[in-house]
């Protein structure tokens, strides 16, 4: 049987990408294995630096989604049994993340189409770096959606 | 038939119902859609007709997840009935409109 490939897609509106600018803030740095059944951790921490973040609830879903694409793609190419270093910095409206890898011997590091046409409608920005040894990936989500609910509303 | 691999997701396979009814709960991602594309495999591999995979409580799908769902979209095409995806969540609906790929399934009413 054939994969089906998933490069024929609805239409999608595009959106305006910028790259990825970290701000000044608290910096969370988390190492862990680069696997993939710890990519849910990261979906944590990430939502939770995203509400004190003070970003909406829509805001939220979309850092975590961008974290999860972008951590999967890192571990993938990850040398198996290595520690992923992962950097969140957080400020009003904004959450930067960044994650290091070192690099499995020839592994690709592409998003497909899919992979791409989440990360740009969830980020505001994000870049993927690779060199012979290491692979780094980042991205920036800003506040979009309305200001937060306060408690009771 | 349950499977659970820890973190509140699991897979339910009813045989008994008709057509076959596979549930998924949790959060769908490139980690633990590698059950649910097992699961569901073996129930499309022995099932009769139609085979039904139940979203209504995946809480988060993510490309690996939509992958594993492609995959067994394909692999029900080839067979009498194929797979329906029933009562998909916001989550679900949410990434199949992002990544535009909501003509790809066919969605039980």
């Amino acid at each position: 049987m054939n994969i089906p490939s998933l490069a024929q897609t609805d239409s999608v509106a595009e959106r305006p990408r910028s790259e990825p600018s970290p701000p000044e803030g608290d910096v969370v740095a988390i190492t862990l294995p680069a696997r993939l059944d710890r990519v849910r951790l990261l979906r944590l921490v990430a939502a939770g630096l995203g509400v004190d973040a003070d970003l909406g609830v829509a805001d939220v879903e979309d850092l975590r989604s961008g974290v999860d694409e972008l951590s999967c793609l890192l571990f993938a190419a990850a040398r198996p049994g290595s520690l992923a270093r992962l950097r969140f910095t957080v400020a009003d409206g904004v959450v930067a993340f960044r994650a290091t890898v070192e690099r499995r011997p020839g592994a690709p590091i592409e998003p497909d189409e899919v992979s791409r046409l989440v990360l740009d409608a969830v980020t505001d920005g994000y870049a993927i770096e690779a060199s012979a040894e290491e692979l780094q990936v980042e991205l920036v989500r800003r506040r979009r959606s309305g200001a937060p609910q306060e408690p009771g509303e | 038939m349950d499977t659970a691999i820890g973190y509140g997701f699991g897979v339910r396979c009813d045989t008994a119902s008709e057509p076959t009814l596979v549930s998924v709960h949790g959060e769908l991602d490139a980690h633990t859609s590698r059950e649910v594309l097992a699961r569901v495999t073996e129930r499309l591999a022995e099932a009769e007709g139609c085979v039904d995979l139940d979203l209504s409580a995946v809480t988060f799908l993510d490309s690996g997840g939509l992958r594993a769902l492609a995959l067994l979209a394909a692999l029900g095409s080839g067979r009498r009935g194929g797979l329906r995806l029933v009562d998909p969540s916001a989550p679900v609906r949410r990434v199949l409109a992002l990544a535009g790929q909501s003509h790809r399934f066919t969605v039980a009413p």
